[in-house]
Order: structure tokens, then C-alpha cells, then sequence
């Protein structure tokens, strides 16, 4: 409380920042509502509580070098507009209505200059957005082309591939296609609402206002981003937030281990030598849809060295546990499937490569150098899996 | 020959006979024009940084205020001012025949 005026915001979603009218308009109908602009961010800006009054705000676009001089603004500042707040190369200056502060420009055919700068960047952004996604989306096509399909096996193998994906690095998949979706949805969108006021510009209509509030379009555009933004945050907490233990720790379940197959010797280090990029510790990882653990374990043997990668996952949604498992046979789709007693579902590549589905855990093996398919499958029949609840899911599949 | 320059910019040097801030600029381009023109610090400041790129003014600060640009006069400007002048009353001598039709 500050002599007896208690101070109060709030906090209104934005129209995009290039949106000179509109921006305007806005800002000028909350203080004639007694608020008044106090912040703008990308989503949100913050206004704080005052009485009712009548209000001039413009909006400068920096353009090209994403800052106006000082100078400029000293300027602005002398002619009686005081710079509010500024989001990038977004600058907010007010004045009271009354106050005389002159218009910036004579003609809008002078505003010209930052709607060229602005439509080059977003043809950019566009053209970046549309080239990552083909570096990113060319994986799966490579993968139908090298085995032979038709526009159904490439989607088929696109869907499983991201199904992997999703349910290894929720976090991550969804800012992926949220970023692309955002950027090929609302980019476009931008650019033909720029052009379009870069013409009238061009032509000296005068910069027009809204007759009433439509924030619709820019809340969904920016609730996109928002949860991009969301997203992308939790994938970094995931991508921080992975465990390392060794093997000797104990409770390494449900790593198998390769004492566990009865394979003895000592352990070859992985993190040198051939597999140096490989961590021959327990990796565990916690994603929003599933837990899964990475192992590889090496061993020399009086037969030689032997060694076994695998990944466990835990699919904490019971009904994801199908379509995730179609999705990985789909995406080593050379797997055989074979029938195996104590175990609900496994393929193979071959013997040394192979995948079993036992309740809601999914694991994949690799072998190198020896191991044996049969090994595994024992070890796995005794093994008990349960959910967090303490129940084993059966016929998931 | 020197090409012409615009209203704009014949001001922005006329005002700077003095060395002057950018309010006072814009404030005596409006006396000098009898209230005829009124520029807006955004005009003004596009015309003053293209002129100084034309090495036409030269900015300066005071009172150890950075932000506040004191702009003067370059000799190219001065030339370029009086050039201007000059051509201007070229004109308006051979348009004096139009006087008649006032």
C-alpha cells in the first residue's frame, strides 16, 4: 500500500508486436479502463491499476538493427512521449491524450522500412524451419527407401518412428513438432498480414484500428508457443535429470546383467577403446510417457570379449504399450516376430539383436561378440515385472 | 551539378545554422516555416541519420548527456544550403513572369 493507493496489475494476453494498429488501440482502450501499461513480454502484457484516462500510445519498430538509437528516443522523449516499455525491437511510448506530443510520422509511407526487414526475416525463419524439417523428417524416408514402399510405408514408418520417439523423449517430440507447427502455422501468417500492411504503408493509408477486441487468433498462436515453450523446458529437466549408477550398485533392475546370464570374466571398461562414446553405466531417464534405462556391459571371457547394449523401457501408460511396440518392430522393421513361452511379445533381427515385451516393459538387446538370444529369454521368464501399482499387466498386446 | 534536395532536408540544414538539439530543431523548422511545416521527431530523425551518412551534419553531445545529440552544420551541408538557395531563387526569378496571374 503506498499512501493509501493499493496497487494492483493485471496481465492481458498481447496482440503480435508488429501489429502497430492493433497494439495501439489496445493499450489505449485498458487505460480507458484505469489500466495502464506497465510491461510487455512475448505473451503477456502487465498493466497496472489507475483511474480511467484517456491515453496515446505508439508503437516504433527498431526493424534491422533490433535497438533505436538513444538519440531517437531522447527525441521522442523531448516532444513529450515517454518510452513505456520496449520487447525486443518492439518499443511502447505513451503520452497523455491532451498532451500535444506530435504524431511520429507525417505519412505511413515512412513506417516502410521495418515491414521489409520483418517480411525478409520470417521469409527466413521459414525457409530455415522447412529445411531442419526435412533434415529431421528425411530419417524415416531414408530408412522406407533403402527397404522399398509406397507412400503408406513411408507414413507407417514416419508414425512409428515418432512413436519412438514420443514416448522415449516426450518432452523433447512434442516441442519438435510444436516448434515446426507453430513456425509453418503462424510464420505464414505473419508474413501475408506484413505484406499486407507494408503495401498499405507503401501506399500512405492511414494505420487502422480495430473496432473491437480480437485476440482469438494471437491467444491460439501463442498458446502454441507457450507450450513449446513448456515443453522444451521439461525436456531440458529431462535431459539434466537422467541417473547414472553402476552396476555393481546392487539394484540395477531391470537391467540384466551379464553375471546374470551366467556370462563371468572381467569387466572391459566401454568407455575406451572402441565404444568411447558409450557410458558402461547405468543410464537411467525419466520421460513424461515412460522410464527407460541403458546399459552396455562388456566382458572378457575365456571365449573372448562379449558384450551386451540394451534399453529397458518402462511405458507408464498401459495403452501406449502396443502401439509403441508396433512402432519399434515397424522401426527395425527386418524383425522376425517369434514365439516365445514366459514372455509376451519378442522379435528378432537376428540372434544377436532382438526385442521382448513382458507386461509394460519394453526391452531391446544387442549383442557383440557372443551372448545368446535363449540366455535372455530364461532370465526374462522368471523375471517378474510389475507396475507402479504392483500388478502385472497382461495381454497388453 | 548539385541535385536537389527535398523540402525536408532544406529545413533541417536552414534550422541548423545554429547548432540546435532535435526538439529545438523541430521547433524552429516550424517558426522558420511560419507554422507551415510540422515535422515529427520519427521524420526528423529518419532525414537527420540519412544526412549524416551524407556527411551533410555532424553530431556533437553536451552537458555530458549522451543521449541529447547536438547536431551542427558540416561545410558540405553549408555548400549544399546555399547551392540550394541559390537554386531556388533561380527559380523563382524565371517563374517571375507568373506573377501576372496572381
Amino acid at each position: 500500500m503506498l499512501g493509501g493507493f493499493i496497487m494492483k496489475y493485471t496481465y492481458k494476453f498481447n496482440y503480435d508486436y508488429y501489429l502497430i494498429g492493433e497494439n495501439e488501440w489496445f493499450y489505449e482502450e485498458m487505460a480507458k479502463k484505469g489500466w495502464i501499461l506497465k510491461k510487455r513480454g512475448i505473451f503477456l502484457s502487465k498493466f497496472i491499476r489507475s483511474e480511467p484516462c484517456e491515453m496515446s500510445y505508439r508503437v516504433e519498430l527498431a526493424g534491422k538493427s533490433g535497438k533505436l538509437p538513444k538519440a531517437q528516443i531522447a527525441l521522442y522523449e523531448d516532444c513529450g512521449w515517454e518510452m513505456v516499455t520496449r520487447m525486443g525491437d518492439m518499443y511502447i511510448f505513451g503520452a497523455l491524450k491532451d498532451s500535444g506530443a506530435p504524431e511520429f510520422y507525417g505519412s505511413t509511407m515512412e513506417r516502410t522500412v521495418p515491414y521489409k526487414h520483418l517480411i525478409s526475416s520470417t521469409w527466413k525463419l521459414i525457409l530455415i524451419d522447412i529445411v531442419n524439417m526435412l533434415i529431421v523428417f528425411v530419417f524415416p524416408f531414408i530408412n522406407v527407401f533403402r527397404r522399398g514402399g509406397g507412400i503408406g510405408a513411408i507414413l507407417g514408418n514416419m508414425g512409428a518412428y515418432y512413436t519412438v520417439d514420443l514416448v522415449k523423449s516426450t518432452a523433447l517430440t512434442l516441442t519438435l513438432f510444436l516448434s515446426y507447427g507453430f513456425i509453418l502455422l503462424v510464420m505464414p501468417i505473419r508474413l501475408y498480414k506484413a505484406v499486407k500492411l507494408f503495401r498499405s504503408f507503401k501506399n500512405g493509408e492511414e494505420i487502422k484500428r480495430p473496432k473491437k477486441k480480437n485476440l482469438g487468433k494471437n491467444i491460439m498462436m501463442n498458446g502454441v508457443l507457450l507450450l513449446a515453450v513448456v515443453f522444451f523446458l521439461l525436456s531440458i529437466v529431462q535431459f539434466f535429470n537422467k541417473s547414472k549408477y553402476e552396476l555393481t550398485d546392487g539394484n540395477h533392475k531391470p537391467i540384466i546383467s551379464l553375471a546374470e546370464l551366467n556370462i563371468e570374466g572381467e569387466s572391459t571398461p566401454v568407455r575406451e577403446g572402441e565404444y568411447s562414446f558409450i557410458d558402461d553405466r547405468i543410464v537411467e531417464e525419466r520421460a513424461l510417457l515412460s522410464t527407460f534405462w541403458e546399459l552396455t556391459e562388456s566382458k572378457m571371457t575365456d571365449d573372448g570379449e562379449v558384450c551386451l547394449y540394451q534399453t529397458v523401457y518402462y511405458v507408464k501408460n498401459k495403452n501406449l504399450v502396443k502401439p509403441f511396440v508396433e512402432a519399434l518392430k515397424n522401426d527395425y522393421s527386418y524383425c522376425e516376430e517369434i514365439q516365445v513361452q514366459g514372455v509376451d511379445k519378442a522379435f528378432a533381427l537376428n540372434e544377436e539383436k532382438f526385442c521382448i515385451v513382458k507386461g509394460q516393459y519394453v526391452y531391446w538387446f544387442k549383442f557383440w561378440r557372443g551372448g545368446d538370444f535363449i540366455d535372455i529369454v530364461e532370465v526374462l521368464e522368471k523375471t517378474e515385472v510389475f507396475t507402479d501399482n504392483g500388478e502385472y499387466v497382461e495381454d497388453l498386446l | 551539378m548539385q541535385q536537389s534536395i527535398s523540402e525536408a532536408m532544406y529545413y533541417i540544414l536552414l534550422s541548423l545554422l545554429q547548432p540546435a538539439y532535435g526538439y529545438e530543431m523541430m521547433k524552429g523548422i516550424k517558426e522558420l516555416s511560419g507554422g507551415r511545416i510540422e515535422m515529427g521527431p520519427g521524420t526528423m530523425y529518419g532525414i537527420i541519420s540519412r544526412m549524416k551518412k551524407d556527411g551533410l551534419i555532424e553530431q556533437g553531445t553536451m552537458n555530458n548527456d549522451d543521449r541529447r545529440k547536438i547536431y551542427l552544420l558540416t561545410e558540405e551541408g553549408k555548400e549544399v544550403l546555399v547551392n540550394e538557395y541559390k537554386r531556388l531563387k533561380l527559380l523563382v526569378k524565371d517563374g517571375e513572369c507568373l506573377e501576372d496571374l496572381l
